[in-house]
């Protein structure tokens, strides 16, 4: 007897159908899978045995032959283990079912339990946009989140007798479904703005960062406050809305980042990899390629703290993704593009003991020392970064001074409408922050006033800027203006950004 | 000189210091007769141990090629014993037999000599001073004497080129080696103003950490007094100051802002006795000679035109500076005003961001 059961496994961030053929026949007994298997994959003939004998059915003492479908892909994990049982035991006759309507995916332990996979949003919302498929069966850990997508009828099954008694009419069953909206419930625990006292101008930095989405480097002393300021950042940003929900929640269900009653990502992504992190990780990659961390940190924020330890070839290959927000990883089995639009935060001391220019200690270091450390700031890396802002360490009567500080949400309510001006600016552009802006436009949409525009060519003469730094201060200057519902960029507009380029004025002085 | 190729010679051995060279001559009457002795007498002479070390390299040199090569690539080679061999640093307690130097320059023509000392890492005070008294003291016909470090060394030296005078520059390095790199241009500069460089390593000596503090006995002993200018308390300038009262030289010293590192060890000088630096007076006088009627005189600092706000602001900042945040709130304004207020200063040069984020006077 033939049966054949459809299943899906997630690439990148999508899926692909894929269908497997069980072929019960006479023979020596055996039990083979084909169709470009790899080792977990053929791992599933001792899982589903051992499954359907503990689950009370028998394992047909004939030749098995399993083909997974389409064979030109390599297929991986676990996600067919379900299937392919379900198919022995409707070649056998021990189950009824037959359609080609429903895809089954989940994998088995050897009890007949059914295992909750990685993968399931990107599965279901695949499916929801075909026509032809109309249920999912899954195990029960992953029914919430396969019923985020919709329009598919989402089943999730303890174990696989439960899904014979279904299939059989013994038993009935309603689809999971769930009302993603009502996921949205934040709780108050969250980091807050009001928390870190004074710092006013490393906030601001923040929420012109958060407004325009401009990237961030922190420079101040061990215990200033930039790693506390940065993870404030999440909170400042806009609140995910549905749709940017599901996308980032895709990239973490493929990840495996994804838990049972928390099925929906709500809040921003905030990643804060360690300095040893090697470029697959950060960037992602493997030879089935799974996301880094720049995607992790979709629609969030990736906090790089020490940048100057990760090593130089890791800042390298994030060129191109702060770019372009999206990264194709291509290995010899497959190519995938993983999106990953990010606000870069990173932090670092000025210098390598930490405290050059600090009042209350001394810097121990040469002034060889510094100038080899800074050198590593220089560069490429350097120019991506918007805004670049002094952490001091603040005296102990300010940390515990009493003064009212703004919170989270009075911020993001000025970014949220500073980002809708934006928006409607650059509607038909195809970008949707100032951040984002080429060269191209920052021509078209940085108009300063006559005294802002004298301004900029005059500082950037006395003040020995660079070159580049030109188009970061309009950019920054952009977003400064329109926080102040300004059209044109005016005199203290450009002002205040050049107090965001730090790094391009001094060199050495203390 | 005919011994002279052989004193350059043993200047290459390692271990061969004044003390052992003049205990060489005084044992076997000449550098050649030395290079010839056999090892058995070196090392009756200088103790077994050091003739083994010295050995192998004696035997690889040749010191008529190694002479020729070092006076091809113009460099000279000044011996204690030739008359133009600095006059004052003959008087130090063990001067270098041999000091090599580049650059058309004759120590003899000179008689008013100032070392100009101080820490790598200064502050934009202590660069503004090194080069103001330095170039005050060159226009007044003093060679400065300093030791072409970052800082305030270099500073030292470009005020002297600026007041168009002489200034030589001691290094701890081969007088044909340029450390720090980033001083290759200044180097040039002195040269061309016909200075010299000066050094008791062998050329092709590259940089050590022992050697900068040695050669600080020959900038004190090359001049009459060592000014200060910016020294924490733990310096290089410190060792040149040690060495300048062995040698009896005078110590000066420039005083600082309370609040800073960089002065701290020129407070603790001024503490136990330098004089301190005002002007440039204070240190002619200080050395015995008349100072001039302007070098009474202190540099005037002209503040450029300023408007309202912007005196207001300046008015707010202290002498030790404060950060942006804390200048902010004193201001009392909102953002915009104090942003374009902070940078026209800025721009004017009156005051001056530092790394650590701190605002202070320019």
């Amino acid at each position: 007897m033939l049966a054949k059961i459809l299943s899906a496994t997630a690439i990148g961030i999508d899926a692909t159908i894929v269908e497997a053929e069980i072929d019960v026949g006479p023979g020596m007994p055996s039990f083979n899978i084909v169709g470009l298997p790899d080792t977990a994959v053929q791992e599933a003939r001792e899982r589903v045995r051992s499954a359907l004998k503990n689950s009370g059915f028998t394992f047909p003492a004939r030749r098995v032959t399993v083909n997974l479908a389409p064979a030109s892909l390599r297929k991986t994990g676990s996600d067919f283990d379900l299937a392919i049982a379900l198919g022995i035991l409707a070649a056998t006759g021990q189950t009824h079912f037959n359609s080609d309507r429903t895809i089954v995916v989940g994998e088995l332990s050897l009890s007949g339990e059914i295992r909750p996979v990685q993968g399931i949003l990107p599965i279901a919302h695949t499916l929801s946009k075909e026509a032809s498929i109309y249920r999912l069966f899954v195990a029960g850990g992953n029914a919430r989140e396969g019923a985020i997508a919709g329009k598919v009828e989402v089943y999730g099954f303890r174990d696989i007798n439960q899904l014979s008694d279904f299939l059989n009419g013994n038993q009935s069953m309603i689809p999971t479904t769930i009302d993603p909206q009502s996921l949205f419930i934040y709780s108050n625990h969250e980091e807050d703005l009001s928390e870190v006292k004074g710092q006013r101008h490393g906030k601001r930095a923040l929420e012109i960062s958060a407004a325009g989405g401009h990237h961030l480097l922190f420079v101040g002393p061990p215990g200033s406050g930039k790693t506390m300021l940065s993870k404030r950042l999440p909170g400042l940003l806009p609140l995910l809305s549905l749709e940017e929900a599901i996308e980032v929640t895709k990239i973490h269900s493929v990840a495996g980042l994804i838990s049972a009653d928390q099925p929906l990502v709500i809040s921003r992504p905030f990643r804060s990899p360690h300095h040893t992190i090697s470029d697959v990780a950060l960037i992602g990659g493997g030879q089935l390629p799974r996301p880094g961390e720049i995607s992790l940190s979709h629609h969030g924020v990736l906090f790089l703290d020490e940048v100057l330890e990760f090593k130089r070839n890791v800042l390298e290959a994030l060129r191109e993704p702060l770019e372009e927000g999206k990264i194709t990883i291509s290995r010899a089995s497959m190519t995938t593009t993983y999106p990953a639009k990010f606000t870069l935060v990173a932090s670092c001391n000025p210098c390598p003991c930490g405290f050059l220019g600090d009042t209350k200690k001394t810097c121990t270091c040469s002034t060889s020392q510094i100038i080899r450390y800074r050198s590593r700031l220089s560069g490429p890396f350097l120019d991506r970064m918007d805004l670049q802002v002094e952490i001091p360490r603040l005296d102990f009567s300010d940390l515990s001074s009493n003064t009212v500080e703004e919170n989270s949400e009075t911020v993001r309510k000025r970014v949220e409408q500073t980002r809708l001006l934006q928006q409607e600016r650059y509607q038909k552009e195809g970008i949707h922050l100032n951040g984002e802006m080429k060269v191209r436009y920052i021509k078209k949409f940085c108009v300063c006033s006559r005294e802002a525009h004298d301004l900029l060519k005059k500082s950037i003469e006395t003040l020995a800027l660079s070159a580049r730094a030109y188009h970061r201060i309009l950019k920054v200057a952009r977003t400064i203006a329109d926080l102040d519902r300004s059209e044109k960029i005016d005199v203290e507009h450009v002002a205040e950004a050049i107090q965001y380029r730090t790094l391009d004025r001094k060199y050495l002085e203390f | 000189m005919k011994d002279l190729p052989y004193w350059v010679a043993f200047n290459h051995l390692p271990g061969i210091g004044p003390v052992r060279f003049q205990k060489i001559i005084e044992t076997f009457g000449s550098a050649s007769d030395a290079w010839r002795a056999s090892p058995k007498d070196l090392a009756h002479c200088l103790g077994k141990k050091i003739v083994e070390e010295i050995l192998p390299v004696k035997l690889s040199l040749q010191p008529e090629a190694v002479f020729q090569k070092i006076i091809k690539r113009g460099i000279q080679i000044l011996p204690i014993s030739d008359e133009r061999y600095p006059a004052l640093l003959r008087d130090i307690t063990y001067p270098p037999y041999l000091l090599y130097q580049r650059g058309d320059f004759d120590f003899r023509s000179y008689k008013k000599w100032i070392a100009l000392v101080g820490t790598r890492r200064a502050t934009t005070y202590g660069k503004k001073v090194a080069r103001y008294l330095a170039r005050s003291l060159a226009e007044e016909g003093w060679v400065v004497v300093s030791g072409l470090a970052l800082g305030i060394d270099g500073e030292a030296h470009y005020g002297a080129l600026e007041g168009e005078g002489k200034t030589v520059a001691v290094l701890g390095t081969g007088v044909d080696i340029v450390y720090p790199g980033s001083n290759r241009g200044l180097a040039e500069r002195i040269l061309h103003q016909k200075g010299a460089l000066i050094s008791e390593f062998v050329p092709g000596f590259g940089p050590q950490k022992e050697s900068f503090p040695v050669r600080n006995r020959l900038i004190s002993g090359l001049s009459l007094g060592v000014v200060v200018v910016e020294a924490p308390l733990k310096s290089g300038a410190l060792i040149t100051v040690n060495f300048a009262l062995e040698q009896g030289r005078e110590v000066m010293a420039v005083p600082g802002s309370i609040f800073s590192f960089q002065s701290e060890g020129t407070h603790q000088l001024i503490n136990q006795g330098a004089r301190l630096v005002h002007n440039v007076a204070d240190i002619v006088e200080e050395l015995g000679f008349l100072a001039s009627p302007q070098s009474k005189m202190k540099k005037k600092i002209a503040l450029p035109d300023l408007d309202e706000d912007e005196k207001e602001l300046l008015n707010l900042l202290d002498i030790s500076g404060c950060y942006l945040d804390e200048l902010l709130a004193k201001s009392g304004w909102e953002s915009g005003r104090f942003y374009k207020v902070l940078l026209s200063l800025e721009m004017k040069k009156v005051i001056q961001t530092f790394a650590g984020g701190k605002i202070g006077l320019g």
